[in-house]
């Protein structure tokens, strides 16, 4: 067979040469060309993708440029009166509260459905466009058109409320009615992602910016305590010391009569001296005693 | 003397006519290929030396924009939590109904009488009872019903009940509020 083979060799030489280089050619062709041009292609497909990429993020990088943050954390204070993070069901119930004291209106029950834990419920994912909500019913008395402006007031005022239900009956030999109404109130968590950088971000639309609008013109009835991420009063009240105007809360505050000029805004007690006491037949006060308020 | 033995052998070896024809086409096709591959792999090369060259210079731009994003991220981040909140918003603003304009139409209709109850029914409809102490008062409230109804101001007026004990009358009336 060898013999044979050289034989063949021998006799078509330049055949077999030619063959030899086809095949290296074309060997060359798939594990060296090809995936060149594949890669080639490849990279110019990133480019295109990373060049959108860019002009995305560079858009963003414009928008955010363009936000104003005050602004920002304005209309975040806004949105967040009237929708908390949390159940907050302090604001809920101080909400409530406000306007049927503003009315005249005498809550004479009142109960929270569905509040589930104590926990914040900030993890709670909504599962409705509004959010995740929660339900009070109260029972007012009180006179008819008290009632009404009350449920005038609902619609308009910060957390924002839906009304339910209603059941009115009046009280016997009298002109004041009662009133069962059960209110729904809101809550969403914060959004637990923010996405890619290259996602886009758009400026509020107008129809966002006439939302914002209209929420902001709603008063906010409770006096909770919101997280303090914007302060409405600082931008009016520039005067405002930045300083507390009591460092100790517990130290009593002079009342009468005004400090004097080199008086210290936060007059500190003279130390006591811990060594050596020296008991005192008569009572005097002492720093921490409170005096009685002079009128 | 001259041989007398013939060599039988060939001294010369002869190609085969198929292999002769083919050795030029395959000469010419390996050719072809090893230009093709030499010149692609040069071409490719220069292409992925260029782009390698623009994609990394495209990759120091992005970064550097990332590092822009990521300063204001604070915004974003009260952007984003704004804008969720607005949807949630906008639909609550938009389900709320106000029932104080319910309570505006039974008290033209009551006028000043008592009103005994009042219930929340489907589709905008309240049910009322309202006690008077006389017929022209009940009469009174009746006309005020159907005088509304023209306006248009309510729909469907029903006279549910009339009961009358004593000098106690107690009116049932059912209608749906037009908004």
């Amino acid at each position: 067979m060898i013999p044979k083979i050289r034989r063949f060799i021998r006799l078509h030489k330049p055949l077999v040469a030619h063959s030899i280089l086809l095949f290296i050619g074309v060997i060359g062709l798939f594990t060296a060309l090809v995936p060149s041009v594949q890669k080639s292609i490849m990279l110019v497909r990133d480019l295109q993708t990373m060049n959108k990429e860019i002009g995305s993020i560079q858009k963003k990088v414009t928008t955010l440029s363009l936000l104003d943050e005050g602004g920002l954390e304005k209309s975040a204070h806004d949105v967040l009166s009237a929708v908390p993070a949390d159940k907050s069901v302090s604001t809920l119930l101080s909400t409530v509260e406000a306007l049927a004291g503003k009315n005249n209106l005498y809550i004479s029950d009142m109960s929270l459905e569905g509040i589930g834990t104590l926990a914040t419920g900030s993890g709670t994912q909504p599962t409705q466009p509004e959010g995740n909500s929660l339900s009070e019913t109260i029972t007012l008395q009180g006179e008819l058109i008290q009632l009404r402006n009350f449920l005038s007031d609902c619609v308009r005022v910060r957390r924002l409320m839906r009304v339910k239900n209603m059941e009115i009956t009046s009280l016997p030999k009298s002109t004041l009615i009662t009133a069962k109404i059960t209110l729904e109130f809101f809550y969403l968590p914060f959004p637990a992602t923010l996405g890619k950088a290259s996602d886009p971000l758009e400026p509020f639309s107008q129809k966002e910016l006439g939302v914002l609008a209209k929420l902001a013109s709603y008063p906010v009835s409770y006096a909770g305590s919101m997280q303090p991420i914007y302060i409405d009063d600082a931008s009016v009240t520039p005067n405002v010391p930045t300083t507390p105007a009591v460092s100790d809360p517990f130290f009593p505050v002079q009342r009468t009569g005004a400090p004097g000029p080199n008086a210290s805004p936060t007059p500190r007690p003279t130390p006591i001296p811990t060594s050596t006491p020296k008991p005192t037949s008569q009572p005097t006060s002492s720093p921490t005693s409170f005096p009685t308020p002079t009128p | 003397m001259p041989s007398q033995n013939i060599n039988l052998f060939q001294t010369k070896t002869t190609l085969q006519p198929f292999f002769g024809s083919i050795e030029e086409y395959i000469r010419i096709a390996s050719i072809i290929v090893l230009t093709i591959v030499f010149s692609g792999t040069v071409m490719a090369g220069i292409a992925f030396l260029v782009f390698g060259q623009k994609r990394d210079s495209m990759e120091k731009e992005k970064q550097q924009l990332i590092q822009q994003v990521k300063d204001n991220v604070a915004k974003e981040s009260l952007l984003v939590m704004v804008r969720k909140r607005l949807v949630s918003v906008d639909t609550i603003m938009g389900t709320q109904v106000s029932f104080a304009p319910f309570i505006t139409t039974t008290m033209k209709i009551i006028q000043s009488f008592p009103l005994s109850s009042f219930s929340m029914g489907q589709k905008n409809s309240v049910s009322i009872s309202v006690h008077v102490a006389t017929l022209e008062e009940a009469v009174a409230v009746l006309s005020t019903l159907m005088e509304m109804e023209q306006q248009k101001e309510i729909g469907n007026p029903v006279l549910q009940s009339f009961s009358m004990d004593g000098n106690k009358i107690q009116i049932g009336l059912s209608y749906t509020v037009i908004l």
